[in-house]
């Protein structure tokens, strides 16, 4: 793993601009970065990200199992207790899942280390599958890098076929839903309803607060028409505390990400990995605040379970507080090891690793200068050298 | 081979994302000249493109009516808000609801592959009535008040809905182009005011709006 410093393409902003790329800017930073790429082996791609990814996958979704049945757990990952019926239905009828992603601490020596998983509502997946890619392709095509240079993505085509299979191959209608005003979000949904479409989905787009529901509990989109399949880029923890977040028990509507997936989209989901696999390679020691094992020691990274973009995060080092982020968490905290988190000299590197329907498809790479990797953070492209 | 194996990727991704974009940027005139019609066979007869045109206008409006006109689970909720003998059984997916008819077709005037066209529902019977002495064309939005018949024809106009509540009518006696609002040929109306009176909204989205923080990670 390096990191390569390369001519950007003169014309990429039109290219982004004709694609839809309209957040590669964001508060007036930049966030696609492509004056640096990162060069991998193929080694280290599949044995440094693609089979951990594959089996903190595994590891996660025994976890749901273990979890649906104890109160104890669902507590503990702060789920109000009404949804406990419905996320244990959801599981044991299979509702498939589309997408998520775990954000590692990698430098291409030693075992990539999770620092978190995004299981419900990740971004930047457009950038990694689309945009990300048509950068190599026209990189190589200018000889600005060499043929057969390669890419860790098959992001695109994995989201497709995961939607044509969703519900066992049979055809559906589906609607997608985001909250209003973020061009993120709103350009992450827009590609995804661009991959159903290619998977022979009808679609319609709805804003969260559009959904509607009708007197004998059906959600229903601006038509009145029924929500058979929804995809909400909006997190459960939310919807569960919101006026409408009853009636997800019950109905008929299948959610993507599936109501199970609440159970792995928390911070809390960390010390339970490390209490069930405890000395695994790529897990950090991770504990409930108040319950700290001898392993976590006195530089230790504090996190409120159910903190966003990098928000509300404190790093003690020895025992004192380093750098702390603002934010409008606060609940529950879990404490988690600190671990080097590599630099390249372009800023603190963390991968994030994409999974669809379960499976490996891909990654991308995020530098920030902070040490807490939050929104700002830039884009840079990666490929796998010949 | 970690290569992805669709080379086209890129251009069927996103076209969406900037057709969406596109549609949302840049600065909006509010009206837009339309024609309206309520047969095909009008649609040729009268206006300026052949004949194959208006089929294809017509057959975009009529798949636009099943996905975007409002359902209803019930007839008798839908001709609550529609009138008497405006609904239609329709089954998707399984499912039987009302919807109300197609009663036009709305094209705008623009180059062929714009035109954006709407299908037309009757008017809603809570519409605002017009003013007396105010027709639509001085009074926008409103509704003549009919008389006996549900046709929608009153005093010489004829009102129809779009699928987002939105009022439009035309002078019955000529066929000439009318103005509406932007929003209506773009099929962008905004949140509808039709709605079953059943249905609630806005119980979802309250924790994206409180916080400063994007709901996405």
């Amino acid at each position: 793993m390096r990191r390569l410093t390369l001519p950007e393409r003169p014309d990429w902003r039109d290219t982004a601009r004709r694609m839809g790329f309209t957040f590669h800017t964001a508060e007036g930073t930049p966030y696609w970065d492509e004056t640096a790429a990162f060069g991998f082996t193929l080694r280290e791609i599949e044995e440094g990200i693609e089979a951990p990814s594959a089996e903190l996958e595994e590891m996660c979704l025994a976890f749901v199992a273990e979890a649906i049945g104890s109160e104890e757990i669902l507590t503990s990952l702060g789920i109000p207790r009404d949804f406990w019926g419905a996320i244990h239905e959801s599981w044991q009828r299979g509702d498939r899942n589309l997408y998520g992603r775990f954000d590692f601490a990698y430098a291409g020596t030693g075992p990539a280390k999770l620092l978190e998983y995004n299981a419900d509502t990740p971004t930047a997946l457009f950038e990694t599958g689309v945009f990300q890619w048509h950068w190599l392709e026209e990189q190589i095509a200018r000889g600005v890098l060499p043929a057969g240079s390669d890419q860790y993505n098959s992001v695109h085509e994995r989201l497709v076929e995961a939607f044509r299979h969703l519900r066992g191959g049979s055809a559906y209608r589906l609607h997608l839903a985001c909250a209003r005003d973020s061009a993120e979000d709103r350009g992450t949904v827009a590609y995804l309803e661009d991959c159903a479409k290619a998977a022979g989905l009808s679609t319609r787009f709805l804003f969260m607060d559009e959904i509607g529901i009708a007197r004998d509990g059906t959600f229903v989109d601006l038509a009145n028409g029924e929500i058979d399949v929804l995809f909400k880029l909006y997190p459960w923890e939310w919807m569960f505390r919101e006026e409408f977040g009853q009636s997800v028990i019950g109905s008929r509507t299948q959610f993507i990400e599936p109501i199970w997936k609440a159970v792995l989209s928390t911070k809390a989901l960390l010390p339970h990995l490390w209490r069930m696999h405890s000395g695994h390679p790529n897990l950090l020691p991770a504990y409930f605040a108040g319950l700290e094992g001898d392993d976590l020691g006195a530089s230790f990274v504090e996190k409120p379970i159910h903190s966003r973009e990098g928000a509300n995060i404190r790093v003690i080092r020895d025992g004192k507080p380093v750098t702390e982020t603002s934010g409008p968490y606060d609940g529950p905290i879990m404490r988690q090891k600190l671990v080097d988190i590599p630099d390249f000299g372009g800023g603190h590197v963390v991968i994030g690793a994409w999974m669809v329907a379960s499976q490996p498809a891909g990654m991308l790479i995020r530098e920030d200068s902070s040490l807490i990797t939050g929104n700002l953070a830039r884009f840079v492209p990666h490929v796998i050298e010949p | 081979m970690k290569r992805s194996s669709m080379i086209f990727l890129g251009a069927t991704g996103l076209l969406i994302a900037g057709a969406w974009l596109g549609r949302s940027g840049g600065p909006v005139s509010d009206s837009d000249k339309a024609e309206i019609y309520e047969s095909l066979s009008a649609c040729v007869t009268a206006s300026a493109m052949t004949r194959e045109q208006c089929e294809a206008e017509f057959a975009a409006a009529e798949e636009k009516h099943l996905t975007e006109a409002p359902r209803f689970n019930a007839q008798g909720d839908c001709e609550a808000q529609y009138g008497p003998g405006q609904c239609k059984p329709a089954t998707m997916a399984g499912t039987t609801s009302f919807l109300p008819s197609l009663a036009g077709v709305l094209i705008a005037q623009r180059l062929l592959g714009q035109r954006q066209p709407q299908a037309l529902l009757p008017p809603l019977r809570n519409q605002q009535p017009c003013a007396p002495g105010f027709t639509p064309a001085t009074q926008p939005g409103c509704v003549v008040p009919r008389s006996t018949s549900s046709t929608g024809v009153a005093g010489g106009w004829r009102s129809y809905s779009t699928a987002a509540g939105t009022t439009v009518s035309r002078n019955a006696s000529q066929l000439g182009p009318v103005t509406v609002p932007r929003s209506i040929t773009t099929g962008r109306g905004g949140v509808p005011s039709v709605q079953s009176s059943t249905v609630t909204r806005g119980g979802f989205g309250s924790t994206a709006r409180s916080t400063s923080s994007s709901s996405s990670s």
